[in-house]
């Protein structure tokens, strides 16, 4: 295997600060590593994700193999990449976990109307944060069948 | 006045009565006010030369007002104007003049009163004005139509200021509710860098600077915990009640049960009789009652903590209103009630309890908080479309009383 990984976790993230600190925490407390491919609003994220779909089948495999979505984005918001994503017959499958900012019931429900597979809250505390990261990890990448998109 | 050639005249609004000209006395007002709106019948207008005999009282002022032409504005709102007109004998004084009354008719003609001899007119005129005039009549109706259209524009000017209201709270709480969120995500990156600095540098920074960036992490935290109260207070206006019909008494136990395994001092937890059922949303209240009580539990120093919770009864509300001066007495007939014998509140502070974020005591005391658990008691109150006020005894103890509109008995 010399070629270099394709991104298996896409991460949809505005905010610098927030990027560094997952990929940080990911980096040196998770016992696997995961390659991320980072979009920093709504329309990079949409835009990456149908170039690849629309190249046909042979190329489905470089679909990423989960989805991590921040809600609010500049642009295109994470709701709308949701429902988007979920709309889209090649992409539906894709597994999207909200991270956001926002514990707004509404904001909750809206997401799992829309198909989202999980909705998590950003901590503030960084302990909680770590946490959080690793069971993410633990959970999407250990414990869970991805769908096989070759 | 100059309008249906009237001596005085009285404007009344929902009682406020304003006086003009010649009229009888304010105090007469009332009664004449409460007999007039009798006599409307299905017409809006009402008049006649001789109110005396109509009316007794009438005798007393009729000097001044012997003739009365009054027309209903509006009934609901109880809008009237009375003009009045003196006893003719006092204008008859000027009719003896050299120059001959003369009065302008429908049609603009100049009309010669017509002359009787003196003692045959004042027989009849006692207690009598001059008559109402169809066109006084008219003049009057026309009045009316002309307020009412005005009335009817204010109405429309205020249905318009209600929805400029509206839109303008929605968009306040939509700012608060957007501001916290972005308020926090530079937060957060102040706290998890001040950690990435202690992973990566503590070595450098040494004790004393490892401690003053986790002073500055606990500060961060203390901030988002501002920010989340803000949240959940603007959240709070903007979600609709799920009313239901709820036993109060189940929840105020189930509420205390909560507070007994959460907090473990000794507290007398008292229901002198058994709460009511009441329609109010169930999640709401049950925030109203745990923020109540655990404030009562809180902010106690006595070694024999006790709490009542309760309510009154229109009779023992009647025999000993619970509410000072400062309160609009309450339209409901149930007021409940959460007494304390806690360390009870100045009364300098009692007009700054349900502000957002007020705090009585440094952080270091009584637990802390965020000081934001009375205003969102209050604001569940509001809601209902209830009140909230407070009675203290400093050192003694605090009741919080509170009405719930739309409370039944069942």
């Amino acid at each position: 295997m010399t070629e270099k990984p394709h991104p298996v976790l896409l991460v949809v993230e505005d905010s610098d600060e927030d990027f560094e600190a997952l990929g940080r925490i990911m980096r040196r407390t998770c016992d696997i590593q995961i390659p991320l491919k980072r979009c920093v609003d709504g329309d990079e994220a949409l835009d990456f994700l149908t170039q690849i779909s629309a190249c046909g089948e042979e190329k489905n495999s470089y679909l990423p193999k989960l989805i991590l979505l921040d809600l609010n984005l500049p642009g295109t918001d994470g709701r709308e990449v949701l429902m988007h994503i979920k709309q889209d017959e090649r992409l539906r499958e894709i597994p999207v976990i909200v991270l956001t900012t926002s514990s707004n019931p509404r904001d909750v429900h809206a997401c799992y109307q829309s198909g989202v597979n999980s909705y998590m809250v950003k901590p503030t505390n960084i302990e909680q944060f770590k946490a959080l990261v690793r069971l993410f990890v633990d959970y999407w990448f250990k414990v869970v069948m991805l769908p096989n998109a070759v | 006045m100059a309008l249906v050639k009237a001596g005085g005249v009285a404007l009344c609004e929902q009682g406020n009565i304003t006086l003009m000209g010649q009229t009888p006395e304010a105090a007469a007002m009332p009664a004449l006010l409460h007999w007039l709106q009798d006599q409307f019948k299905e017409d809006v207008v009402y008049q006649t030369s001789n109110l005396s005999d109509r009316y007794a009282a009438a005798e007393e002022f009729s000097g001044v007002a012997s003739g009365l032409l009054a027309i209903v504005v509006s009934r609901v709102q109880q809008i009237y104007i009375l003009w009045f007109r003196p006893e003719v004998l006092q204008t008859i004084n000027w009719a003896g003049n050299p120059t001959k009354p003369v009065e302008v008719d429908g049609a603009g003609e100049l009309r010669m009163s017509p002359r009787k001899s003196f003692e045959q007119w004042k027989e009849t005129v006692h207690r009598r004005s001059l008559p109402w005039k169809t066109y006084d009549i008219e003049a009057a109706l026309e009045l009316r139509s002309t307020v009412i259209g005005l009335v009817l524009q204010k109405a429309d000017e205020l249905a318009q200021l209600n929805t400029e209201l509206e839109r303008s709270n929605v968009e306040l709480d939509a700012f608060a509710y957007f501001a916290s969120h972005d308020l926090k995500e530079p937060l957060r990156g102040i706290h998890n860098y001040s950690s990435f600095l202690i992973e990566d540098y503590g070595e450098q920074l040494g004790e004393d600077g490892a401690e003053k960036l986790n002073t500055l992490m606990r500060l961060t935290q203390r901030m988002e915990d501002l920010i989340n109260s803000l949240l959940h207070y603007s959240r709070l206006g903007r979600a609709d009640l799920q009313m239901a019909t709820v036993n109060l008494q189940k929840l105020v136990t189930g509420v205390v049960d909560v507070l007994k395994i959460s907090k473990p001092e000794q507290v007398d937890f008292q229901i002198p009789r058994e709460l009511p059922v009441c329609k109010c949303d169930r999640t709401l209240i049950t925030e109203l009652f745990t923020n109540l009580i655990s404030n009562a539990i809180k902010y106690n120093s006595e070694a024999h903590k006790s709490i009542e919770i309760g309510y009154l009864q229109p009779a023992e509300i009647a025999e000993k209103p619970p509410w000072s001066a400062s309160v609009k007495k309450p339209a409901v007939a149930t007021v409940f009630y959460v007494r304390d014998n806690g360390i009870g509140i100045r009364p300098k502070h009692l007009d700054t309890i349900f502000r957002i974020f007020k705090r009585l005591h440094s952080p270091q005391r009584f637990g802390g908080g965020t000081g934001v658990g009375l205003t969102i008691v209050k604001k569940i109150v509001e809601r209902h479309g209830g009140q909230i006020w407070v009675d203290s005894v400093y050192g003694e103890g605090t009741i919080f009383y509170f009405t719930l509109e739309g409370h039944t008995h069942d």
